[in-house]
């Protein structure tokens, strides 16, 4: 208390219609170094508030005209007065004078006549607690700036405007369960013509994860130029530099294409991403799962890694997509699951790139309901135009 | 989810039973730790009752073991997972790197 100013001491109203009451906690709490508002009436209490919110209202229940009940009710329903805590004084004891007083928004009660040391120990208390609440909020509000601002700078290393891609329609998405994610994609132009096409996603979701991932999405982007046309060793290099370079407990699944967009060719390898659909030959066609041919990276250091190669003819469709989509979970934790995904781009195959993920996605915010998203979502939709004429 | 821990003398199984997703995956990771902190580093995983398992869960099956591995004092082997669950441990290629068992005698007798 010494050596305070009166800038940085704390205010406490006290509404009371007895003089003698109001004098009597005025000078108390004066002599403990608080600054103190007398006023005698609740209209008066209200107007205090707003011209300068105090930290701690103490607060009488029975005042002639509007009584301590509706006094808090308005205090809590102003943006000002909302989080001041208000502590109630009353000669009434019942019980149900206690309950009534903190459903009106009190958090504290003190029965009259008061001592002294009671008072007093009431006071701190609340005070300190809404010290407390009052530098857990500037943290939060601190926090949330911090996460909306790395969700940003991470979204501005996905490729804001996609690549044109002769002869192909792509339809890309990026929904985070949170302000961060760490599901990717990558839509990135290669030397040659060639075009590589990355969806991936690290373990677990929010700021960890989007650190990771964005690591790994620089070292996708500079092994891709570097082996443009062997997606085997572009993988091959990134999971040795994840596991010489971090310590983390941490691995990601990716699946990375090389397509050359003349021929139609897509060479790829799959690690440990839920296999990406290519449909042949429209809805009557065929569809070819292009399962997993390497582990996740960051697992083990020799880790062999395959690839796989397809063609994509024209009018064919590529669906990339991560468990966010799979593992989608309605109110009766039922999983949306690969058939429905499948069904959902077959029903839609003839429509653009966007068309087909729009359904997808629509399809799968059908399915949650109102559960919460519970996982990042990444989606990749890439159609070969069919032939004119 | 529910994870039960029974210990022999020379192996110990972990149960689970219910879904291991992100909020359910840190006691899972307890479960284990509470054995390897003790030197148990022979242990069955029984996936029977599991229903669902996210790739969080598996990186606690990961972690659990690196840890087993280390040294070659042990292993984590899995016992009986049901299909779908199996499905999940092929997409990622856990399959590969776990010994997995179709009945919980035949893992216990080989870890």
């Amino acid at each position: 208390v010494n050596g305070q100013t009166a800038e940085d001491r704390e205010n406490i109203l006290i509404v009371d219609d007895t003089p003698a009451n109001l004098r009597l906690l005025s000078a108390m709490l004066a002599r403990n170094g608080y600054g103190v508002r007398a006023v005698t009436s609740g209209l008066r209490a209200l107007a205090s508030v707003q011209a300068a919110r105090p930290d701690l209202v103490l607060l009488d229940i029975r005042m002639p005209g509007m009584d301590g009940y509706e006094v808090c009710k308005q205090l809590k329903a102003d943006p000002q007065g909302r989080h001041t805590p208000v502590i109630f004084m009353s000669a009434l004891d019942a019980t149900q004078d206690k309950v009534r007083a903190f459903s009106a928004g009190g958090v504290d009660y003190i029965t009259k006549p008061f001592q002294v040391e009671e008072v007093l120990a009431r006071v701190e208390t609340h005070l300190a607690l809404q010290r407390l609440q009052r530098q857990l909020r500037v943290a939060n509000e601190k926090m949330a700036r911090e996460l909306a601002l790395a969700g940003q700078v991470q979204a501005s290393f996905l490729p804001s405007d996609l690549p044109s891609i002769p002869g192909f329609q792509v339809a890309v998405t990026l929904k985070p369960a949170s302000e961060t994610s760490g599901d990717f994609y990558d839509i990135n132009p290669l030397p040659g013509g060639r075009v590589g096409i990355l969806v991936a996603d690290v373990v677990d979701k929010g700021v960890g994860a989007a650190l990771y991932m964005v690591l790994c999405w620089s070292l996708i982007r500079t092994y891709a130029a570097e082996f443009p046309d062997e997606p085997e060793c572009v993988l091959r290099t990134v999971n040795h530099r994840i596991l010489a370079d971090t310590s983390a407990n941490q691995f990601v699944t990716i699946f990375y294409g090389v397509l050359d967009p003349v021929t139609g060719s897509l060479v790829y390898c799959n690690a440990g991403q839920w296999p990406p659909h290519l449909f042949i030959g429209g809805k009557n066609g065929t569809t070819k799962r292009l399962t997993r041919t390497a582990l996740p990276l960051g697992i083990l250091e020799d880790a062999g890694c395959g690839r796989g190669v397809v063609e994509l003819d024209p009018g064919d469709v590529l669906v990339l997509y991560t468990d966010g989509i799979t593992e989608a979970q309605d109110d009766a934790e039922a999983l949306y699951g690969e058939e429905r995904l499948m069904a959902t781009a077959i029903a839609h195959l003839g429509g653009s790139a966007q068309a087909i993920r729009d359904a997808i996605i629509e399809d799968v915010r059908a399915f949650i309901g109102d559960a919460p998203q519970f996982d990042d979502i990444a989606l990749a939709v890439l159609v070969r135009e069919p032939a004119v004429g | 989810m529910e994870v039960t821990t029974e210990r022999f003398k020379r192996v110990s199984i972990v149960r689970a039973r219910g879904r291991i997703d992100s909020s359910t995956a840190p006691e899972l990771a307890d479960a284990f730790t509470a054995l390897t902190k003790d030197g148990q580093f022979r242990i069955v995983f029984d996936m029977s009752e599991v229903e669902f398992i996210s790739s969080v869960g598996l990186r606690v099956l990961l972690d659990t073991q690196r840890t087993c591995r280390r040294l070659g004092r042990g292993q984590v082997v899995l016992a009986t997972p049901a299909k779908r669950i199996l499905k999940t441990l092929d997409l990622a290629g856990f399959n590969t790197l776990f010994d997995v068992y179709g009945s919980l005698l035949e893992a216990v007798g080989s870890v």
